[in-house]
């Protein structure tokens, strides 16, 4: 897995969220499932909505955000934040919230084809203390542009995820 | 007191009865059994609409239900509900819902709290006890708040639910705001809640929270004691009796709550945009 550590501004993103289990009604990587749903929500607002929103979008790469809590461990609960980058806060719709994604220090990771839907994640703590780093706060974003065709075209597809580090701690004892 | 109480909800339920007759004022009167001017005046006073206005939104509201309902013709609907014609009742509907039928037929759609409710007698008890919420005007510049989505409106229950979710961030928090917006589209048909602080650097949001955008421009103010626990009476009276009375229009999109949580004086203020508003988002 294609891995890269980098020092990543602050990035501010408008757009949707779900609180819940994304995947109780349909498993990961359909388009039914809650994330899907809200995807295509957010899309169709945005295709509805009758504010010129140009002015304020910092780029039209889709960020999707999973945001984990106390209750994500014991009950597969966790937030959901869908939506584009953007440079000012001043024109965003009523309907939309705002999410801040901190500064600081980022896995950087390319995913390519089938690895997309594949369980890339899994290994992921033991990769980063490979290189000498742990998982920082509890929250990780993809962003999908202009490389990423649609999960019926996966197999020409790439996509970046980037995951808060921080350097690892040496272990007590 | 009672017995004009009880002559105000004879004609009401007069009206219920014949909505779709030819009704006149005088009727709903003679019902009562009071002289047509002495009628009117006291209507006015107890329901805060005129006796004619409520009748043509009371016809507008059950037309509007058969509209999103039924697949009958819209002419067969303005016709059935005592309108001269579809012009007319499309008028009538424009000024009351501030959309055409024709759209709210295409869209299944209407805002729930433009419907103009039978009035019973908890809303004329509510009138009698607490007098109307007096609206003062405002001014508020944008602000930008902090806080997390919540499932359903405001009431007293929910005020302590949002003092849990945003205390651990916020310990000093005085007040919050309450953001109540109501989508046009189609798809998103539900209110969708949010509570948050002021937050005044966007750096210092937390991951855990979202922002939301409060619009700078006009409002009409509202404050009353007990307002959440009469939150529903208040609005029947704000989006009926009060929009009627004054040349403001208040802006459909969203619903805005102070909440003071002084220990001393908890308060609400119900704060509406006002429609003629220079924030383009209205």
């Amino acid at each position: 897995m294609e891995m890269e550590f980098i020092s990543q501004p602050a990035v501010i993103l408008m757009g949707m969220s779900f609180f819940g289990d994304p995947f109780k009604a349909a498993g990961d990587w359909s388009e039914n499932n809650e994330i899907g749903r809200l995807s295509q929500r957010f899309m169709d607002f945005m295709a509805a909505s009758h504010v010129s929103l140009e002015g304020i979008l910092a780029s039209r790469d889709f960020y999707e955000v999973h945001i984990y809590n106390a209750e994500t461990e014991a009950k597969g609960l966790f937030e959901v934040f869908v939506g584009y980058p953007i440079t000012a806060l001043k024109e965003v719709p009523l309907e939309l919230s705002c999410k801040l994604l901190p500064a600081g220090q980022y896995a950087q990771v390319n995913l390519r084809g089938e690895t997309i839907i594949s369980d890339w994640y899994i290994d992921l703590n033991r990769d980063l203390e490979d290189r000498g780093w742990q998982r920082g706060r509890p929250f990780f974003f993809q962003v999908y542009d202009q490389r990423y065709k649609g999960l019926d075209r996966i197999a020409e597809s790439e996509l970046t995820a980037y995951i808060p580090v921080e350097p690892r701690q040496a272990q007590n004892g | 007191m009672d017995d004009q109480l009880n002559a105000i909800c004879r004609a009401l339920d007069f009206i219920e009865q014949h909505l779709k007759e030819d009704i006149r004022v005088e009727d709903m009167a003679e019902c009562c059994g009071y002289s047509l001017f002495y009628f009117i005046r006291l209507f006015n006073q107890t329901v805060h609409l005129t006796p004619y206005d409520y009748l043509i939104r009371r016809r507008l509201a059950e037309a509007a239900r058969e509209l999103i309902n039924t697949k009958r013709r819209l002419v067969d609907i303005a016709l059935d509900y005592d309108f001269q014609n579809p012009e007319t009742f499309a008028r009538a509907f424009n000024r009351v819902f501030h959309t055409p039928p024709s759209q709210v037929r295409k869209s299944g759609v209407l805002d729930s709290r433009l419907i103009q409710r039978a009035c019973g007698r908890n809303q004329l008890l509510y009138y009698r006890d607490y007098g109307t919420p007096k609206a003062q005007q405002c001014t508020l510049q944008q602000i930008l708040l902090a806080g997390c989505p919540f499932e359903s409106d405001l009431t007293v229950e929910m005020v302590e639910q949002v003092v849990v979710r945003l205390t651990p961030f916020y310990p000093e928090m005085r007040e919050f705001f309450w953001i109540s917006t109501y989508s046009s589209h189609p798809f998103d048909r539900q209110p969708a809640y949010f509570a948050g602080v002021e937050l005044h650097d966007w750096t210092a949001l937390p991951t855990n929270l979202f922002a939301r955008r409060l619009p700078s421009g006009r409002n009409a103010c509202f404050q009353q004691r007990d307002l959440l626990e009469n939150l529903s009476h208040i609005r029947a009276y704000v989006y009926q009796s009060w929009q009627a009375n004054t040349a403001e229009t208040i802006s459909s999109k969203i619903e805005i709550f102070r909440y003071s949580l002084s220990k001393n004086s908890p308060s609400t203020e119900l704060i509406l945009p006002l429609f003629n508003n220079n924030d383009s988002s209205f």
